[in-house]
């Protein structure tokens, strides 16, 4: 009866630990990577409009511009996996080109270090895994573009 | 000496005439017994009833099952009432498992779109960072206004 208890806790450790290595995240040996995308919008004063694919993005989108705009069209969704130092690129409306480059994870809180390329303005940023931000500025026809980053950690 | 010549008799290794009656009872005696020995010592010839045998076992076994009060649910109830590791022990490991997940896994919080700037290089034209650092909800804008 004793064996049989023992032998009961000994089979329920392991599994324990079986489930737990299952859960832990794998990114610990092969190095971070990060799944970046790149959301290329044109923002207008008016009409009031939100293009279906950006439906996802209406409550961030909201909080940033609801003041400046109404109209928000989406001009192109690019997305990549990368390891670091590899990038992600897409080609505005205007035909400039945008480059974000994932350059790993800060060891104190995990923050995703990104690059930012367009033209002759880089910018370096940390953003917290799966967040967003905004890239604004350039002008389009009567609208301006704004690309949106998220940098989410891949598991 | 009357019994051994009853006994001869018996055999008919001797005649059997003229008996007088207690030695023909003790021939009758010895032939009964020889009979009955006989009888005894001879194999049987007719195959054992292993029908009766295995109907009578199929019976006890009905008789049993159907008398049985726990049956189904109700017995392994009694074995898990019996034995808590066998429930015990998987459960735990579920829970430990289920509170590992909760530590490590990101769940679905909402995204903390709290963004550091650490710098910007620009030839011309002028950078405005956009962020409201009390609501990590909202996302960071990093203007890049182009001059003229």
């Amino acid at each position: 009866m004793h064996r049989r208890r023992i032998g009961a806790w000994v089979f329920a450790a392991a599994a324990a630990l079986v489930l737990a290595a299952s859960a832990m995240p794998r990114s610990a040996a092969a190095g971070p990577r990060a799944e970046v995308t790149l959301t290329v919008i044109l923002a207008r004063r008016e009409p009031p409009k939100l293009h279906p694919g950006l439906q996802k993005m209406w409550d961030t989108l909201r909080r940033s511009f609801g003041d400046k705009f109404a109209s928000f069209d989406l001009a192109g969704e690019t997305s990549r996996r990368l390891a670091e130092g590899e990038r992600v690129e897409s080609v505005l409306p205007n035909g400039d080109r945008f480059a974000a480059v994932f350059q790993g994870v800060t060891e104190e809180k995990g923050l995703l270090r990104i690059h930012l390329e367009m033209g002759e303005f880089r910018t370096k940023v940390r953003v917290h895994d799966g967040g967003v931000f905004f890239q604004a500025g350039r002008r389009h026809g009567d609208a301006t573009v704004l690309i949106g980053v998220r940098a989410a950690l891949v598991p | 000496m009357d019994r051994r010549k009853a006994m001869r008799i018996a055999d008919g290794e001797a005649p059997e005439t003229a008996l007088d009656p207690r030695l023909a009872a003790e021939v009758k005696a010895f032939r009964d017994l020889s009979e009955e020995i006989r009888a005894a010592a001879t194999p049987r010839r007719e195959a054992p009833d292993f029908e009766a045998f295995f109907r009578a076992v199929e019976a006890r076994y009905e008789e049993t099952r159907t008398a049985s009060p726990e049956k189904g649910w109700a017995r392994w109830w009694k074995a898990l009432r019996e034995r808590p590791l066998w429930w015990m022990a998987p459960v735990g490991a579920a829970i430990a498992a289920a509170a590992l997940l909760a530590l490590t896994a990101p769940g679905d919080r909402a995204p903390d779109n709290t963004c550091f700037v650490d710098s910007y290089d620009l030839d011309r034209g002028s950078v405005v960072i956009d962020q409201d650092l009390d609501d990590p909800s909202r996302a960071t804008v990093i203007w890049f206004l182009e001059e003229g």
